[in-house]
């Protein structure tokens, strides 16, 4: 708390006058002060919160570069753990000095807290079973179809008589889908089915190649680590993942 | 508020420089609505009730955030993958415009508080145009190739792409094969995702992101009311409770921003 915070209405029986509307006297004292937050400590929170952005994307990128270069695995929760610690450091000075919850009536500071603690009950309480819904679900795991629900999706198109909406079926996933639409399209477009594997291999090259993000991780994932795996994979739609190269070919990874 | 009547410039314009008369501003003459007992406690009673309006906007995006909890634990892959389809050094840009922005929200009061209304203006102005610039990055570089595939013609990431010929609006944007369709949900169509569950993460960053950019846009409109209002010499000193809440609003969708930047764009 600042020193000029302080409660006007403590200590202070002023017994001259009973104001009526005021019993407390609350209305003579200044409650808190009006404050000023000072350039250098606005410009200073400024600062170490930039700095703080560059440390979380470097943090980032670190983990990305030893995993490809030297192929050091740091376990998942480091990226969450270090991410949002940061983000935490963050948000309290974003918090503390530009909404000044430093200065202010505690009252508003508890307002917040009270929601942080809701927060947490509803995370707590909707992930608490979240280990052990695979093992409830095992016994129909058979039927499910992964990503989707085998039924049918509107295909944004209008029948031209009767104006209703068209609909195709789905067989597998949403992404299963795409992938086969896509490629039929292209079919459809060059007239043949190899010319289109081809375009259809072609581009994807392109949306994995490029260089945005460094150079790709091609381990592939197990319980403890979640690689990105955007690169050529054709394994995907299996029902049990495979154990050859990941490199081993492309197209047709719906069809099979 | 108030219906006090306000010349702003003394009897026409004649350019004598005789003393002037110190001008009356609104904020000076400003008094509290009748159920306060006075200013003070009118700003404290209004800065409560900002604070719990802060409190369900909290808690609006902590259901996003359980969404994407859950889903993130129930389909890493998918998320790891998503992640990589969004451009850091974008979103990196953003987080930094943000900060600015609360930054010069921060200095606008304090410029309201010293009487100093060029300098708060120009922050003022400074913050609804750094909001702009988010939604400008977050539109053109970011929703709209991954929707539609189609490019803005200075966008940097075009040149990695093979360009169809296609274009739209006049040859602004140009359309990329095979790259639009990150949507969520049943309008997914994006073809070399490899992840059954990928739709599921374009679901949880639209519907986060979303309604994010949303929050900019009405402060925004807050800090442009707020803005016109200091025009008017509404406020100073000793009233500038707009200002105040306004600064509060804007600064909740920065903290927001503050956690969806690592968690959306940062994770592998």
């Amino acid at each position: 708390m600042s020193a000029t915070n302080h409660h006007g209405g403590t200590g202070k029986p002023e017994a001259k006058s009973f104001d009526e509307a005021d019993p407390h006297g609350f209305g003579k004292g200044h409650e808190h002060g009006h404050i000023i937050m000072s350039l250098f400590t606005l410009r200073a929170v400024l600062a170490v919160l930039l700095i703080f952005t560059v440390m979380t994307v470097a943090a980032a990128q670190f983990e990305l570069w030893a995993q490809s270069y030297f192929d050091i695995v740091l376990p998942k929760w480091v990226n969450i753990a270090v991410a949002l610690s940061i983000a935490t450091v963050k948000s309290a000075l974003v918090l503390l000095y530009f909404m000044q919850l430093r200065y202010d009536n505690p009252i508003n500071t508890i307002v917040f807290l009270f929601t942080l603690f809701a927060f947490a009950l509803f995370l707590g309480f909707t992930t608490l079973d979240l280990a052990n819904r695979g093992t409830i679900y095992k016994y129909k795991s058979e039927e499910a179809i992964k990503g989707g629900l085998g039924l049918t999706r509107h295909t944004g198109e209008r029948d031209e008589v009767t104006g209703e909406r068209q609909t195709e079926m789905v067989v597998g996933s949403i992404v299963a889908h795409a992938r086969k639409k896509y490629l039929d399209e292209l079919a459809t477009r060059l007239g043949d089915m190899e010319l289109a594997k081809e375009e259809f291999a072609r581009q994807e090259a392109e949306a994995h190649s490029h260089g945005h993000h460094g150079p790709r991780v091609v381990t592939t994932s197990d319980h403890n680590h979640s690689r990105p795996r955007t690169g050529l994979t054709t394994d995907l739609y299996d029902a049990a993942p495979a154990s050859h190269d990941a490199h081993g070919g492309h197209g047709g990874g719906a069809a099979r | 508020m108030t219906t006090i009547p306000h010349d702003s410039h003394s009897p026409h314009g004649h350019p004598s420089p005789a003393p002037e008369r110190p001008k009356t501003m609104l904020w000076q003459v400003y008094k509290a609505a009748h159920h306060f007992r006075n200013k003070e406690e009118e700003f404290d009673g209004v800065k409560l009730g900002m604070w719990l309006f802060l409190a369900t906007e909290v808690l609006l995006f902590s259901g996003l955030f359980c969404a994407y909890t859950i889903f993130r634990i129930m389909y890493p892959q998918a998320f790891a993958n998503g992640s990589q389809y969004l451009d850091w050094r974008w979103g990196g840009l953003n987080t930094i415009v943000l900060l600015i922005s609360s930054y010069t929200m921060a200095s606008g009061i304090r410029w309201v508080q010293l009487q100093e209304y060029g300098k708060a203006k120009f922050n003022l102005l400074f913050t609804m145009f750094c909001g702009l610039v988010f939604l400008i990055i977050k539109f053109t570089f970011e929703y709209t190739p991954k929707w539609s595939g189609y490019f803005f013609f200075l966008d940097p990431a075009l040149k990695h792409h093979h360009d169809s010929g296609k274009t739209a609006l006049g040859g602004l944007f140009h359309f990329v094969e095979g790259y639009g369709g990150k949507r969520p949900g049943e309008l997914f169509s994006y073809p070399f995702s490899t992840d059954p569950y990928e739709h599921l993460w374009w679901s949880v960053y639209y519907s986060a992101t979303g309604i994010h950019a949303s929050h900019v846009i009405i402060g925004m409109g807050f800090i442009w009311w707020v803005y016109r209002r200091v025009c008017k010499g509404v406020y100073g000193p000793t009233h500038y409770t707009g200002v105040e809440m306004s600064g509060l609003y804007w600064h909740l969708v920065d903290l927001i921003w503050i956690f969806l930047f690592p968690l959306l764009y940062l994770i592998h």
